[in-house]
């Protein structure tokens, strides 16, 4: 059966839950039910025909659980054997039945937590389910049916295993919780924005849920989506009252929610856990005589993250451009050297001041771009729900970033020429995304709009050859400097217009306008308004910049894009907030902080920042600033803190008060020589993923001037070795919380010890103490961050 | 043997401020930016959190001296029995308010460790009061049934081994009911997640 086309058609009945009628035939709890394909086909093969008697016109095999991490071994309960033996068992069913029902491969999740949350790689994820999808293509599957998936990447890892290994539709449906949001946080919106991207046939929810709290989801679902929608809901969930078992949405109350499902555009309707052969035929006669919601295409633009999808529509949006180096010194020693922390800061700070997406780019000639940016991608997902922009001109990091990414990414660029759209448009076809197209060519950038517009038609026919519709690009009809272009705002413009008319959306760097004009801000901002006028999508710019800001919270304000003017109100109040507005209890406590010293004690970190920045353009030296100011501020802090006058919050905001005067500081003095003699490695040791005591003692540490090189948590006693030699590290500091990782401190001291004997290990954590680290050797317990500076002091000097 | 699921919304959850500052280190010093910054964190904790509980009640059989099966296989454990002496049946549960704290402590781990702490802390405070309102549900729940529950015992107290929660879990489908999983060093992710023993006991 084509199981698509059926779909197009009408609707399709799917079966009920399998494991629910594996319990009722005695599975015990830990058996693993994918073994019955092998030791009970018969009884298998009995459940499907039971759901085909039924109605169901889709029996899933039995093999939710079937992966090679679960099913590891050679022998007769390989992976091979068992999946060959559900296929084998479906197919019997099938042909018991004398109907024509399509199989399904059944996938479900990996049962491991994919990283950064858990152990498992992408890639491995990828190959797990490849596997599977192999055999199952072998032994005669109908499609792929992706089930119950709570996490979007690993969501997407099946989906790319699917598409690469086999040439059956894909039919993906994921687990929502009562928020309507999958584990790992993403709404539908991201969710179907992904998957459409990725090309799967039909999409849609199972499990988790009865069929009365689906309705609204596959209400939303449909609303979204231009795919089939398919909905499979548990018959209800147990729960307590009073003292008794009040659970399971009967076959009858199953069939008509059901029916609302169906009214609500679900075409491909079935059940999961707790539902059986009865409710798929209630199913199955509620729904004979409905006629499905028709298959509307959708024609938004959307981008999303692993929680949320951004549109483009009316209101632009902000791309933060700081993690492209160009032009950013700081930014391209960061990727030089590695220093992951600074990137990620830069798209917080992005974050906090308003970007909605940020542009990420890695080229430095220096570096493997692609290697960087497969490292950089997962990590800044971690610390950031935003969107990205991938951008980049190197297609293997290109690539690297797209399949890693964990939602549907915005690509920066594609451009006219046939090189560019040959490399990139396939891409976006494979990984999903929506993608800046560049208006030049081989013959560069035409000088006019019209010229610029033409480009955009021919990229639109080159990617409708790849299957990308238009509404997954972006037109960017490119901004030059009017230092050297007196025409070039004008003929932007006139572009953007000509694209709004024409319903396309559009982008622009629009810093680019005011290069090698002084006060640049008074330009670009002047500019943005101007282009967003014109009705400009998005725009890649400076968050931090205050004019900018202004600029796009006013245009909102004033076209009637920000309702209430609420966000207007929340950004322009937040400008001008005068002492003399404050309440008196908060002037009290900030007037004792009049001096850097006091901004620092109290732990006001503007404040610091601004005494630091005042001081030094009154010619004070950075070093009778340290002296003088944030090494008292420090000690006096320490020692509240030692003394028991002050608690862990009071020391750490004056921490990072200081930190933040350091690092104003550290532009004024002259280059760093070498520092090895005040190196520290901190890691969390291997098992354990707490590192909030860790980075409390590293901001300590680097308050009084240590250099703190950061392993990061779950670290290999290996790797804690291997970079104190390659450092000459003469300091480590371990942390562990738990106590099942402490025989992990205890293998990584040992190791240090036996290697580097030279080298002191300092420990601390939750669980442990003063005895614990005599006993594995370590040379120091740290019952807090102050002792270990203290300790660090007595080792590497002052 | 039942699963049952237990949900209720963030929002209705009592967590008082002062759990959170206390969680932070605290001892009654916050001043009013603390406190601003602590109900911020929680604000956002509470936005995110999906608080879900999954739990069975089962009846205890005491197989040997110590040795106790509450329906995920036999172990031992002295205080664990200790605890249950007097019980009639007890409920096992495993709770979470999500995976979105554990974001967020992440996105300032290395950026700002106190925002970080805040996060934690609001976090912590959060699934507490979500466990704490369980029980005071099932203690509803139970009063009919003549029964009353103690305060709930975690593996990992005493001698109740840490590594029971794998057949826990295991018993309570976990890991597909409520998202929970558990490394091979019985670290649970999401971090702010609980399981515990609740032990019923006879209304005298």
């Amino acid at each position: 059966m084509d199981i698509i086309k059926k779909i197009y058609e009408g609707f399709v009945i799917s079966d009920g839950g399998f494991g629910t009628m594996l319990q009722a035939e005695g599975l015990k709890a830990g058996e693993l039910p994918e073994t019955l394909n092998i030791t009970r086909p018969e009884l298998i093969t009995d459940i499907h025909c039971r759901y085909l008697e039924a109605g169901a016109q889709i029996i899933s095999t039995n093999t939710f659980g079937a992966n090679s991490l679960k099913y590891a071994g050679d022998g007769e309960s390989s992976l091979e054997n068992i999946v060959k033996a559900a296929l084998s068992c479906a197919k019997a069913a099938r042909a018991k039945s004398g109907k024509d029902a399509a199989i399904a491969l059944d996938l479900g999740p990996t049962g491991k937590l994919l990283q950064p949350l858990g152990p498992l790689g992408f890639e491995e994820a990828v190959e797990v389910f490849a596997q599977t999808v192999r055999c199952g293509a072998a032994n005669g599957a109908d499609f792929i049916l992706i089930e119950t998936m709570t996490n979007s990447l690993e969501l997407k890892a099946a989906v790319l295993a699917a598409k690469e290994n086999c040439d059956l539709p894909v039919v993906a449906s994921f687990m929502l919780d009562q928020n309507s949001k999958l584990m790992t946080g993403a709404d539908i919106p991201a969710v179907i924005a992904m998957l459409e991207g990725l090309r799967v046939d039909a999409l849609g929810i199972n499990c988790g849920l009865g069929p009365d709290k689906m309705l609204g989801m596959i209400e939303e679902i449909y609303s979204l989506t231009s795919l089939p929608v398919c909905v499979c809901p548990n018959a209800g969930l147990p729960q307590m009252v009073d003292g008794k078992t009040v659970f399971n949405v009967g076959p009858e109350q199953f069939a008509e929610q059901s029916v609302l499902l169906a009214k609500a555009g679900a075409r491909m309707l079935g059940g999961c856990c707790g539902t059986t052969p009865a409710h798929i035929k209630a199913l199955s006669t509620a729904i004979a005589e409905l006629h499905p919601q028709p298959i509307i295409k959708k024609d938004y633009t959307v981008i999303s993250s692993y929680t949320h999808a951004v549109y483009f529509d009316a209101k632009p949006v902000l791309i933060g451009e700081r993690l492209n180096p160009t032009g950013k010194p700081k930014l391209k020693e960061a990727l030089k050297t590695g220093n992951i922390a600074y990137i990620l800061e830069e798209a917080v700070r992005q974050q906090e001041n308003g970007a909605m997406v940020l542009d990420v780019n890695a080229g430095v000639p220096e570096i493997d771009e692609a290697a960087t940016m497969a490292e950089i991608i997962p990590r800044l997902q971690s610390v950031t729900d935003l969107p990205l922009q991938i951008d980049t001109g190197n297609l293997g990091a290109m690539e690297r970033a797209m399949r890693l990414y964990h939602g549907k990414p915005m690509i920066n660029s594609v451009c006219g020429k046939a090189e560019s759209i040959k490399g990139v448009l396939p891409l976006v076809a494979k990984y999903g995304g929506v993608v800046v197209a560049l208006t030049l060519d081989e013959n560069g950038i035409p000088n006019s709009a019209a010229e610029r517009i033409a480009i955009a038609e021919r990229i639109i026919a080159a990617a409708r050859e790849y299957g990308i519709e238009e509404k997954d690009i972006i037109f960017d009809p490119l901004t030059l400097t009017v230092s050297s272009e007196a025409e070039s705002a004008n003929i932007t413009l006139d572009a953007l217009t000509m694209l709004k008319t024409a319903g396309r959306k559009s982008s622009l760097g629009v810093s680019n306008i005011s290069f090698g004009l002084p006060n640049r801000e008074i330009l670009n901002s002047a500019f943005f308004t101007m282009a967003m006028d014109r009705g400009l999508n998005a725009a890649i710019m400076n968050p931090m910049s205050v004019e900018m800001m202004k600029a796009y919270h006013a245009f909102c304000a004033l076209r009637n894009l920000d309702a209430q003017c609420s966000e207007y109100i929340g950004f322009a109040s937040a400008l001008n907030v005068e002492s003399a507005a404050l309440p008196l209890k908060k002037q009290q406590q900030e007037t004792a902080a009049d001096t850097l010293a006091g901004a620092i004690s109290r732990g006001l970190k503007e404040k610091a920042e601004a005494f630091t920045g005042t001081m030094l353009a009154d010619g004070k030296l950075p070093a009778q600033i340290i002296d003088e100011e944030i090494i008292p501020a420090l000690n006096e802090v320490g020692e509240g803190f030692e003394k028991q006058k002050i608690f862990l919050p009071q020391l750490l905001s004056s921490a990072e008060a200081a930190k933040a005067a350091f690092e104003i500081i550290k532009e004024h003095l002259p280059q760093k020589t070498d520092e090895s003699g005040k190196r520290i490695v901190l890691a969390t040791v291997k098992g354990d993923i707490h590192d909030i005591g860790k980075n409390i003692v590293k901001v300590l540490l680097e308050n009084y001037g240590f250099e703190i090189i950061d392993l990061g948590r779950d670290v290999e006693p290996e790797a804690v070795l291997c970079c104190v030699k390659a450092n000459a590290v003469r300091l480590v500091g371990l942390s562990s919380l738990m106590t099942t990782t402490l025989p992990a401190m205890a293998e990584t001291v040992k190791l240090l010890k036996a290697e580097c004997p030279e080298c002191k290990v300092m420990v601390g954590g939750a669980v442990l103490n003063a005895e614990y680290a005599v006993r594995i050797t370590a040379d120091c317990y740290g019952k807090d961050a102050m002792e270990a500076v203290r300790f660090a002091q007595s080792i590497l000097g002052e | 043997m039942s699963l049952f699921i237990y949900q209720k919304p963030a929002a209705e959850l009592d967590a008082p401020l002062k759990e959170t500052l206390r969680y932070m280190g605290f001892r009654g010093n916050a001043e009013e930016k603390d406190e601003q910054a602590a109900l911020k964190a929680m604000q956002t904790v509470k936005e995110g959190s999906n608080p879900i509980a999954v739990y069975t009640l089962n009846g205890i059989k005491r197989t040997n001296k110590c040795e106790l099966d509450l329906g995920f296989g036999s172990f031992y454990s002295e205080d664990l029995s200790k605890y249950l002496k007097k019980a009639e049946a007890a409920v096992c549960f495993a709770a979470t308010i999500g995976m979105h704290t554990d974001m967020l402590v992440k996105r300032y781990a290395e950026i700002s460790p106190l925002q970080s702490l805040y996060y934690s802390s609001a976090g912590t405070n959060l699934i507490e009061a979500f466990c704490d309102g369980f029980c005071e549900d099932i203690a509803e729940s139970m009063r009919e049934r003549g029964l009353k529950p103690r305060g709930r015992f975690s593996p990992g107290y005493g001698d109740f081994a840490l590594d029971c929660q794998l057949d826990l879990l295991k018993m309570l489908d976990a890991q597909k009911r409520a998202g929970i999983y558990l490394n091979e060093n019985l670290l649970m992710t999401p971090v702010k997640s609980v399981t515990a023993v609740v032990a019923l006991e006879k209304i005298v």
